[in-house]
């Protein structure tokens, strides 16, 4: 017997992921486009690594910032989707899936805390 | 070290060439990205690492987002694989950082030779379909709670595909080497995950590729993280090199329906043969020089 489907329909499930992931991306590009612009317009082009904890010490020039944030950004995106797909798998009852979604954002969460010792 | 406004135009146009093969040619960015940084501009290996990985985030998050909205990506079965590939991406990220350059450069050339061998030997497999899915409508509700089964339509055949998941464990454990290579070495990994999912999952080969697609981008920061957090990656090197994949995916993507690949993929894996002995070669004068 077909379950009938509870929560967002099919397509608005996918309308939001999608929208997301494009949000994300378009955000991502912006930021990293205005730090390379502000790079080259200023004549800065060093070569050096920055960690993402910078970002929330306030110390990077503006081009840094923009450029590191939007590499961020980009970054958290799919981690946003993860916990989109929760939610929306919530909304369902889906608490199989819902379960396996926190699995996967623990593995981040792991990776991220990981990285930083 | 300082680089100028041409350096940073090269990294973008290698990077839309990158993005451009990708999309024509359906691998990763990160197997043709890696070598460039590394044999043509002198990166090392790590970098090159960090830098494609914020590179194939951006491949994968553009694409995927085309496939969600098309219906092709089956998201419940990609977040199940998600967690095998993840924790392998955990463990690729931190095996890069103690292993030397030389031998992760070696890693990467025999790897490249192993997909030069999988693309030279790729067929025009744009309708295969596992002998289990069946055409019509489909028996059970898809992409419902708790199930894995998937229906999509297919233009080639016009006509809707219900499909059955099967053989999750040995799906979950390609996924997880799938995660350390890509940690390891930057690339997506979609050359082991495509045919594991087509061949022993019974997933179509057009959902299997937009699924791995899919699953890319969480794989690729489970290291990304890693690499970010110890300042691996160079936002004057990546950001150029990602808005290039980007660009060129985009027109790769309108380019690749009106180009038959098959040429293209045997001149590709004779190029991707090249420069992977480039790459054991780099690596052999390094342990020996």
């Amino acid at each position: 017997m077909a379950e009938a489907k509870k929560g967002f329909s099919l397509s608005t499930e996918r309308g939001l992921v999608q929208g997301l992931m494009r949000g994300g991306l378009i955000l991502s590009a912006l930021l990293m486009g205005l730090g390379l612009f502000l790079h080259m317009q200023q004549g800065e082009l060093g070569l050096h690594g920055i960690s993402m904890w910078e970002i929330f010490r306030g110390q990077l020039p503006l081009a840094d910032f923009l450029l590191t944030a939007g590499i961020f950004i980009l970054a958290l995106t799919p981690a946003f989707r993860v916990i989109l797909l929760g939610f929306l798998w919530a909304s369902e009852k889906d608490w199989r899936f819902v379960g396996v979604a926190v699995l996967v954002m623990v593995t981040l969460i792991l990776s991220i805390s990981l990285g930083g010792h | 070290m300082e680089i100028g406004i041409p350096t940073i135009l090269a990294l973008a146009a290698s990077g839309a060439l990158a993005g451009l093969l990708g999309a024509v040619l359906g691998i990763g960015g990160g197997i043709v990205i890696v070598p460039t940084l590394v044999l043509l501009f002198g990166f090392d290996i790590k970098i090159a690492v960090a830098c494609s990985l914020v590179s194939v985030v951006a491949s994968s998050t553009s694409a995927s987002s085309v496939y969600v909205g098309k219906g092709l990506a089956n998201m419940r079965l990609g977040m199940l694989l998600e967690v095998a590939t993840t924790l392998g991406g955990i463990a690729g990220g931190f095996l890069a950082l103690i292993l030397s350059p030389n031998l992760l450069s070696g890693i990467f050339g025999v790897v490249m030779i192993g997909i030069a061998i999988v693309t030279f030997r790729k067929t025009e497999s744009s309708a295969s379909i596992p002998a289990a899915a069946v055409e019509g409508a489909p028996s059970a509700p898809e992409d419902s709670p708790g199930y894995l089964s998937g229906t999509y339509y297919d233009a080639y055949r016009k006509s809707l595909i219900h499909y059955k998941v099967w053989n999750i464990p040995f799906g979950g454990l390609i996924s997880f080497v799938a995660g350390v290579l890509s940690g390891l070495l930057g690339v997506g990994g979609g050359f082991m995950k495509v045919p594991a999912m087509n061949i022993a999952m019974g997933v179509p080969i057009k959902v299997a590729a937009a699924t791995s697609n899919f699953m890319i981008g969480v794989t690729a920061i489970s290291s990304l993280f890693v690499y970010f957090a110890k300042g691996f990656v160079y936002p004057l090197v990546a950001a150029p090199v990602a808005l290039g994949v980007v660009g060129g995916a985009l027109v790769g993507t309108s380019v690749a329906q009106k180009i038959s690949p098959w040429i293209l993929k045997k001149i590709f894996a004779v190029v991707l043969v090249v420069i992977a002995l480039q790459m054991v070669l780099k690596a052999w004068g390094g342990f020996h020089g």
